[in-house]
């Protein structure tokens, strides 16, 4: 029978996925284009639902395809397309492997006030005008912040190993890579959040999809009323439990032979169990839902249960938006922080930002870091352009090329080259050749505009004077300075981006070279 | 100074920089090419950017310096905002004293040696002359 297969099909497209989404978080030789990037994160849903509402261009349509799939099937996405879904796989089966006893899964009772109470919290505090619930929990961006902040420093390590062994019998395909010093700070949340994913599928199997993430507990709605169903055949079912003993979200109660679909990932770890065929994807007849209820309850109880869930509901909201709209009118954000070209200001950014941290891995001279405090405790781990580590490049678009959620909206060449950032501004006490009257000019060396440019001083000293028309805010100024403890030069981030005029373009007069010598 | 191991391994060092415009030392040439040998020239730049010029020169002099002036950044360098920059002046040095290719540079650029201060500063610790009168130059036209 045909379905008894699908369980291979979903490994492989899980497979597939995984190792994909792990590698565009890897790519530091760029062996893929940032056209390859998106085409990867299609159907990832949060990233594509965001840029929808964004931009509300079909490019982005992903999360579309994922609805109608789950309204078809079930929880597809949770588990062959969703890169942390199939990481929790990969946690259980080793768990599995070295145990003699509990080897198998058995059926639980859901955690639906839970559950729903974090989807809730999740969808208002949303509303309430903050991506800090949804960043945090969305299982796209918690593998990428997973595979960008603990996997790629030793995945660098590991090719800078093996290079500088190789290069000294003369091979050199491959080379060392920099690696920059990051703010240890910013990873308690990722790694809190690793450490909560680990220890529950590692016994768990599906705990966290079905109970945390409010992607599952959201498509988890919607599969309540799909087309097709995994459900069991009481005639050819012999209750001998091994589909049970299979099922990673405990959702297959074999006394009464029923299946919890809203848990229900679509593994189809059951299909290829049961020996009688007796469970399978049936096409469900579509009539009210109350008329077939999955679990059977009394309508006392069900009043009851809807009772309490709407008032835990309203509680959890009204208390959510208070504090997240009072907490982002207290949270200051720092005066000089600076978000990337096409990020258009920091409302648009914090708004739009669920930290993946991509852009952080995709930039080529690692100017992006993951901030702590600088935008406010809500901002926590969404990038930022950090000046003492490096500098924005002056042809370089990569993060707006790359952003899933369009954060960072694509930018030209041509419009990043005149999106003004921020403006340098130039403390004169600080500077070198006011201290020590001797030159430097290093910030102007690395102007790619000259809107920092050294005018005459004392003698035949020069000094660096900014023109803020032209400066865009890349940083490369700060970045120069050598002035210790206070640099000199210091880009402050502007709040809304604004457009830089042209750098002035003067052409010298040409040169009569058939002419003498100068000298 | 960190140096690269090249420059301390090899038997002969022919030095290849281009003439341009530096908002820092005025002018770039022979002696400015040398600091990317260095690996922390922030050093440089807060510790008298010309003096730090000229006392590498002292290290290890090139046995051959071409200073290449085909077209030269004549403002906003080093690194120059556009075309608009650049001026042809279509000319090669060459010359086994760094010291007289810069300040010969110098001159083809507009500015006279003494106003670059690295050079004095070159010729005083004995690297060179950069006394171009005192110089034998071959002027050659193709």
């Amino acid at each position: 029978m045909f379905q008894r297969h699908l369980k291979k099909l979903r490994v492989v497209t899980g497979l597939l996925f995984f190792l994909f989404t792990a590698f565009i978080f890897l790519d530091f030789r760029n062996i893929l284009t940032s056209a390859q990037f998106k085409g990867i994160l299609f159907l990832q849903f949060v990233p594509s639902l965001i840029k929808f509402v964004n931009l509300l261009s079909l490019a982005s349509a992903g999360f579309i395809i994922i609805l109608l799939l789950t309204a078809l099937c079930g929880r597809v996405y949770c588990s062959a397309i969703c890169p942390l879904g199939i990481f929790q796989d990969m946690v259980s089966f080793i768990s599995r492997i070295f145990r003699k006893k509990k080897k198998s899964f058995h059926f639980s009772q859901p955690w639906t006030k839970l559950r729903y109470t974090i989807l809730a919290i999740t969808v208002l505090s949303l509303l309430a005008g903050s991506t800090f619930v949804l960043g945090l929990l969305d299982p796209y961006s918690n593998f990428g912040r997973f595979v960008s902040d603990f996997v790629r420093p030793l995945f660098i390590k590991l090719n800078n190993g093996i290079a500088s062994i190789l290069e000294k019998r003369d091979i050199f395909f491959l080379y060392p890579v920099d690696l920059v010093k990051v703010n240890l700070l910013t990873f308690i949340f990722p790694a809190l959040m690793l450490i909560l994913v680990v220890v529950l599928s590692f016994g768990r199997g599906r705990l966290y999809c079905n109970t945390v993430c409010p992607v599952g507990s959201l498509l988890g709605l919607l599969s309540k009323i799909s087309f097709f169903k995994i459900k069991i055949n009481t005639t050819s079912c012999t209750q001998c439990g091994k589909c049970s003993k299979v099922c990673k979200s405990e959702c297959i109660n074999i006394k009464d032979q029923s299946v919890d679909f809203s848990r229900c990932v679509d593994c189809f770890n059951c299909l290829a169990a049961c020996p009688e065929n007796a469970i399978r994807l049936n096409l469900v007849p579509h009539k009210a839902i109350a008329v077939v209820p999955e679990v059977e309850t009394t309508g006392n109880e069900r009043r009851a249960f809807l009772a309490k869930s709407l008032a835990l509901t309203v509680g959890a909201a009204g208390l959510s938006s208070l504090a997240f709209s009072q907490s982002k009118a207290e949270t200051s954000v720092k005066k000089n922080v600076v978000c990337p070209p096409g990020s258009k200001g920091i409302k648009h950014f914090t708004d739009t930002c669920t930290s993946c941290h991509l852009c952080v891995s995709a930039c080529p001279t690692k100017v992006l870091q993951p901030a702590f405090m600088e935008y406010g405790i809500l901002g926590m781990m969404q990038p930022r352009m950090d000046y003492s580590t490096s500098f924005c490049n002056y042809d370089c678009t990569l993060c707006s090329e790359v952003c899933p959620t369009g954060a960072i909206q694509q930018l030209t060449k041509e419009v990043k080259q005149q999106t003004q950032i921020g403006v340098a501004h130039f403390t004169v006490t600080n500077c070198i050749v006011f201290r020590d009257n001797t030159s430097c000019g290093a910030c102007s060396e690395h102007c790619p505009t000259k809107a920092v440019n050294m005018v005459p001083y004392k003698g035949e000293l020069t000094i660096p004077e900014v023109n803020p028309k032209i400066c865009i805010g890349c940083g490369g100024c700060e970045y120069a300075c050598p002035a210790r403890p206070e640099k000199a030069i210091r880009v402050i981030g502007h709040e809304l981006h604004q457009k830089a005029l042209k750098p002035r373009e003067e052409k010298l007069k040409p040169v009569d070279t058939s002419q003498d010598f100068p000298f | 100074a960190r140096v690269h191991e090249l420059i301390v391994n090899c038997d002969v060092f022919i030095n290849v920089p281009v003439l341009k415009h530096h908002g820092g030392s005025t002018v770039t040439a022979g002696m400015k090419n040398m600091m990317g040998v260095v690996w922390d020239r922030r050093f440089w730049h807060k510790n008298d950017l010309h003096q730090c010029i000229a006392d590498f020169a002292t290290y290890r002099r090139p046995n051959l310096t071409v200073l290449d002036a085909y077209r030269v950044i004549k403002k906003n360098g080093p690194k120059g905002v556009s075309v608009g920059d650049v001026s042809l002046m279509k000319s090669l040095l060459v010359s086994p004293d760094i010291v007289a290719i810069d300040a010969a540079g110098a001159k083809m650029f507009g500015v006279e040696p003494h106003e670059v201060k690295y050079i004095p500063l070159a010729h005083e610790a004995g690297v060179g002359n950069s006394n171009t009168d005192s110089l034998r130059i071959k002027r050659i036209k193709i």
